[in-house]
């Protein structure tokens, strides 16, 4: 009997076998997306270089963000930094703590020396009940270190929020109570002023911490 | 060896002429082997088509927001008829891990799309990278609550 001709099924399945492992392997690899990111990226960036708020921060808690000499604060990282930048109102029942506290979460899970390279930055869009006194009661709430902004003037609250592309609308209602709708998002400015990446309410912290630690290793730059 | 050699080694029970063909003596090892090549074979098929059916199924969905539409003043919730939903509060959109949204606005003020907004004349595309369920506003619908799902 033919050797070659004996065993030729076995080859035949040892070959197809190969054939699939192969195919596995190749098909994996072509669907691994690991490495996008997890919060939105924009074609064509926001530039909010140009906004300027008041940042009424009590010194003692205030970061390391960029303020100028007039208390105004600049929508830019400082160097080597990253600046998040969340626009809420502190009576939000749900949405604003909820976010904070999952953006807290994804900080604690850095390396520290990472996390400490994070601003992070509050602005009200209800600066009516907003004071200063109240946004420095309830930041500390989520971190040792902040910067809550409170815009003088609706003006000038329009004009950050339209440069963030944010909605905000407060209204009163049938009980003469406040209330405040607004777009729910965090945004990652770089060191230039434009917004690396915006990450919509729901975003976990695992996938917030992720992204924030390969925007300072310096992807998506 | 011989057929008698191997008549006296099988067991005890056995009748002789079962195992007295000497051909037969390789043929159980072969389809063992032969057996367990094809287990692996199916195996590794159910993988590779677990492996593509994850791939296969991400798609490119869109969305127009038409000139004039703010002026308007109208709810447009048909402009998502075309994507996948299901039932609850406001528009519920869902996709899958992998598939992309792209959202065009023609109108001339600034539109909340669930969970991005979009400049007059901007197109923004996403691709939902991570499982997870994503709440936002809706300018097109009058604030109507808009909740992408990513499977």
């Amino acid at each position: 009997m033919n050797n070659t001709h004996h065993h030729s099924p076995l080859r035949r399945a040892r070959r197809a076998i190969a054939g699939l492992a192969a195919l596995v392997l190749m098909t994996s690899a072509c669907g691994s997306n690991d490495d996008a990111f997890a919060g939105v990226q924009r074609q064509q960036r926001l530039d909010v270089a140009d906004i300027r708020l008041p940042d009424v921060t009590e010194p003692q808690a205030r970061g390391q963000a960029l303020v100028s000499a007039d208390g105004t604060l600049e929508m830019r990282a400082a160097p080597d930094r990253l600046l998040l930048v969340y626009f809420g109102f502190t009576n939000c029942p749900d949405v604003c703590p909820t976010t904070l506290l999952d953006l807290k979460a994804g900080l604690r899970g850095l390396d520290p020396e990472i996390a400490q390279r994070v601003d992070v930055t509050f602005v009200t869009v209800d600066p009516e009940r907003d004071t200063a006194g109240v946004l420095n009661i309830y930041m500390p709430y989520f971190f040792d270190r902040f910067h809550v902004l409170r815009p003088d003037s609706e003006q000038q609250l329009r004009a950050a929020a339209d440069a963030f592309l944010v909605s905000y609308e407060r209204s009163i209602d049938d009980d003469g109570d406040v209330q405040v709708a607004h777009s729910a998002v965090l945004y990652a400015v770089d060191e230039s002023g434009s917004v690396a990446i915006e990450w919509p309410f729901g975003t976990t912290a695992a996938s917030m911490g992720a992204d924030i630690e390969r925007l300072l290793q310096g992807e998506n730059s | 060896m011989s057929e008698h050699e191997l008549a006296a080694s099988a067991p005890e029970g056995i009748s002789g002429p079962n195992v007295t063909q000497g051909p037969a003596t390789s043929r159980p090892r072969s389809l063992s082997r032969l057996a367990a090549l094809v287990a692996a074979l199916v195996v590794l098929t159910a993988a590779a088509l677990a492996t593509i059916s994850v791939l296969s199924p991400s798609r490119t969905y869109e969305v127009v927001v038409p000139a004039g539409t703010a002026a308007s003043g109208r709810s447009v919730a048909e402009l998502f008829a075309d994507l996948p939903q299901e039932e609850g509060d406001g528009i519920r959109l869902v996709f899958q891990k992998g598939d992309t949204l792209v959202a065009r606005n023609d109108d001339s003020v600034p539109h909340v799309i669930g969970v991005f907004s979009v400049a007059p004349g901007e197109t923004v595309t996403h691709r939902f990278n991570v499982k997870g369920e994503f709440i936002g506003n809706c300018t097109l619908l009058g604030g109507e609550p808009l909740t992408v799902i990513v499977k």
